[in-house]
C-alpha cells in the first residue's frame, strides 16, 4: 500500500496514539519522584528499606525462573516432537494452549480452589503451586514462540543431515536443533518472565505476597510508593526485552521484537 | 527419512505429548471441569439448577450487564482506534522505525494490564494525578464535570491502554495483506478513493475486524486484576463477583453460584474466542 496524498490523518492518529501511550508511563515516573512540595525520592528509599519489598521480590523472581524453567523443560520437547514425529497431534496442542483464553484466571482459580482447598484458599502451604499455573497460563506464548521457531528452520533436513552424519538423537538435539532455536527459546523465556511477573489474580486469591500482590498492597496507603513500584517493574520489563533483542541479535536469529509482536 | 522412521516404530506417538497433556490436564482441564460441575451441584451434592437461576437472576444481572457493556464499549472503540492505527503505521514509510517499534511496544503493551497499569493511570487521571492537574491549570475541572477513574468511563479510558495495542497485533496481516496491485486496478479501473474503501478495502478489512473486535471483547470480559486494583472492587463486574466467591467474602451456602458465575463467563468468553477464530481463519485464507 503505497499513498501519494499528505498522510496528515494518519499522523495524527499515530501522535495521538503515542501520546495516549507515553502520558500515563511519564505521570508514573514523575508521579513517583514528586512530593507536596517538590522533587523527592522518598518513595524510592520507603520501598528499599521495606522487608516486605525484598520478600515479594525474591519470590516473585524465584517463581519466574522456576516457570521458565520448567516450562521450557516441557515445551521444547513436545514442539520438538509433535513437528518431527507426531505431526497429526499439532493442531491439538494447539487447541489445548488456546484452552487457556477461553478460561480466564479467575475461573482458574475458583475451579483450582474448589479441587484443592476447599472454596476459601487458606492453608496451601508453598507458593510454589503457583508455578505449573504459571505454565499453563504462559502455554499460548511459549507454543507459539517454539512452532514459529521450529518451522522458520528446515528441522527435518538438519535431522537428517545430522543422522547421516553419524550423530545419535541426544547429540542432534543439543548440538544442532537447539542451537538453531535460540532466538525461539529467548523469546519464548522472556514471555514467561513477564506472564510470572505481571501475574495478580492467582497469587491475589491465593493469598501469596507476590511482587503485584505487594504493589496493590501498597497502592491502599502510599499512592507515590505504588507508582514507584509500577515503575521499577515497567522499566525492569523494558530492559529484559532490550537484553533479549541485543542477545539474540548477536547470535544472528530472528529480531525478537518481531517475534514477540507476532505470538 | 529412514532414522525418523525407525524410531516411528518404536514409539507411539501420543508418548511424547503426555507430559503435556498430563500438566494441561491437571492445572487447566480438570479445573474448568471442575467450575462446570460445581455450577450444577447443590450444597448437598445433588444436581440442580438453582445456581445457574440466581446467577443469571436479577442479583447478578447488573454484573454481567456492566461487564458486557464496557467489554463492548472497549472493543469498539479500541477496534476502530487500533485499526486506524494500524493501516497508518503500515503505510507510513518514513520513520523506518515506526511499524516495528510500534508492533514491539504492542507485544508488551497487550500483555501489559494488572497492578502497574492501574497506578499508571492513578498517576495521570487519578483525583491526584498529573493530567488531572494540569487541566485544572487551563481552567477544566476533570473531576468536577463527574469523570472518575473508578468510574465505567474511566474503566474505559485505562482498558482501551491494552486494547488498542492487541487489536494492532490482530489487525496488522489484514491490512498488509491489501495490495497495492488491488488499489492500482481499482484506480485503473476509474474508481474513486471513496469507491476503492466502499467496494474493495472495508469488505476486505470487515472480517478481521469483527474478529478483532470480538477478540477484544472476550479480552476485557475476562479482564479482573486491573478493575480489582482500581477501584478495590467497587465496581459491579462478573470477574469481581466470582473474585468475592474465592475469598469468603459471600455468605456461606451458595458457593455454587460463584461457580455458576465462573461458567457464564467461560460460556460468554469461549463465544467470542470461537467467532473470531472462524473470522480469522477466513481472513488467513486470502491473505496467504
Amino acid at each position: 500500500m503505497t499513498r501519494s496524498r499528505a498522510p496528515i490523518g494518519r499522523w495524527a492518529i499515530v501522535a495521538l496514539c503515542v501520546a495516549f501511550f507515553a502520558v500515563p508511563l511519564v505521570a508514573l515516573a514523575i508521579f513517583s519522584f514528586t512530593s507536596g512540595s517538590g522533587w523527592t525520592t522518598a518513595a524510592y528509599s520507603a520501598i528499599f528499606r521495606d522487608a516486605q519489598f525484598w520478600k515479594s521480590v525474591g519470590l516473585s523472581l524465584l517463581l519466574a525462573a522456576l516457570t521458565t524453567v520448567l516450562s521450557l523443560t516441557l515445551m521444547v520437547p513436545t514442539v520438538l516432537w509433535v513437528h518431527l514425529r507426531a505431526p497429526q497431534y499439532r493442531s491439538l496442542i494447539e487447541a489445548i494452549t488456546l484452552l487457556v483464553f477461553a478460561v480466564p484466571p479467575i475461573t482458574l482459580v475458583i475451579g483450582a480452589s474448589g479441587l484443592l482447598l476447599g472454596l476459601v484458599p487458606k492453608l496451601l502451604g508453598t507458593p510454589l503451586i503457583l508455578v505449573p499455573f504459571y505454565i499453563v497460563l504462559s502455554f499460548a506464548f511459549t507454543f507459539r514462540a517454539l512452532d514459529a521457531g521450529v518451522k522458520s528452520v528446515d528441522l527435518h533436513t538438519l535431522v537428517d543431515a545430522a543422522h547421516s552424519l553419524g550423530a545419535g538423537t541426544a547429540s542432534t538435539v543439543m548440538r544442532v536443533i537447539l542451537p538453531n532455536l535460540r532466538t525461539a527459546i529467548l523469546g519464548a523465556a522472556f514471555l514467561t518472565i513477564t506472564v510470572v511477573l505481571g501475574e495478580y489474580v492467582l497469587s491475589s486469591l491465593f493469598l501469596y505476597n507476590t511482587l503485584p500482590v505487594y504493589m496493590a498492597d501498597v497502592g491502599t496507603s502510599q499512592a507515590q510508593g505504588a507508582a514507584a513500584l509500577a515503575l521499577i517493574t515497567v522499566l525492569f520489563t523494558w530492559l529484559l526485552l532490550i537484553a533479549v533483542s541485543v542477545v539474540s541479535r548477536r547470535l544472528g536469529g530472528q529480531r525478537v521484537g518481531t517475534m514477540i509482536a507476532s505470538t | 527419512m529412514e532414522s525418523g522412521d525407525r524410531v516411528k516404530r518404536r514409539l507411539p506417538g501420543w508418548i511424547g505429548i503426555a507430559p503435556f497433556f498430563i500438566v494441561a490436564f491437571l492445572f487447566l482441564i480438570w479445573p474448568a471441569y471442575a467450575v462446570v460441575l460445581q455450577a450444577f451441584e447443590s450444597s448437598d451434592g445433588g444436581f440442580t439448577l438453582d445456581n445457574i437461576a440466581t446467577a443469571t437472576g436479577p442479583q447478578y444481572r447488573d454484573a454481567f450487564l456492566t461487564s458486557g457493556l464496557l467489554s463492548l464499549a472497549t472493543a469498539l472503540i479500541g477496534g476502530v482506534l487500533g485499526t486506524l492505527l494500524t493501516y497508518a503505521v503500515c503505510t507510513l514509510e518514513r520513520p523506518r522505525f515506526l511499524k516495528s517499534a510500534m508492533s514491539t511496544f504492542s507485544g508488551v503493551a497487550s500483555q501489559f494490564g494488572g497492578v502497574p497499569l492501574a497506578f499508571a493511570f492513578v498517576a495521570s487521571l487519578g483525583s491526584a494525578g498529573l493530567v488531572t492537574a494540569l487541566l485544572a491549570k487551563i481552567g477544566i475541572n476533570l473531576y468536577g464535570t463527574g469523570f472518575s477513574l473508578l468510574s465505567f468511563s474511566g474503566l474505559v479510558i485505562v482498558y482501551l491502554y491494552f486494547q488498542i495495542p492487541l487489536m494492532l497485533i490482530v489487525m496488522t496481516p489484514a491490512v498488509e495483506g491489501l495490495r497495492a496491485s488491488w488499489r492500482e486496478a481499482a484506480e485503473g479501473l476509474g474508481a474513486s478513493t471513496f469507491q476503492y474503501w466502499a467496494r474493495v478495502g472495508i469488505p476486505l478489512l470487515t472480517p478481521a475486524f469483527i474478529g478483532g473486535v470480538v477478540l477484544l471483547f472476550a479480552n476485557a470480559f475476562a479482564a479482573y486484576a486491573t478493575a480489582q486494583v482500581l477501584t478495590s472492587g467497587s465496581v459491579n463486574l462478573v470477574p469481581i463477583q466470582i473474585g468475592f466467591f474465592v475469598q469468603g467474602n459471600v455468605f456461606a451456602g451458595n458457593t455454587g453460584v460463584g461457580y455458576a458465575l465462573a461458567l457464564g463467563m467461560i460460556v460468554v468468553v469461549s463465544l467470542a474466542l470461537l467467532i473470531n477464530i472462524l473470522l480469522q481463519r477466513r481472513v488467513s485464507r486470502w491473505t496467504s
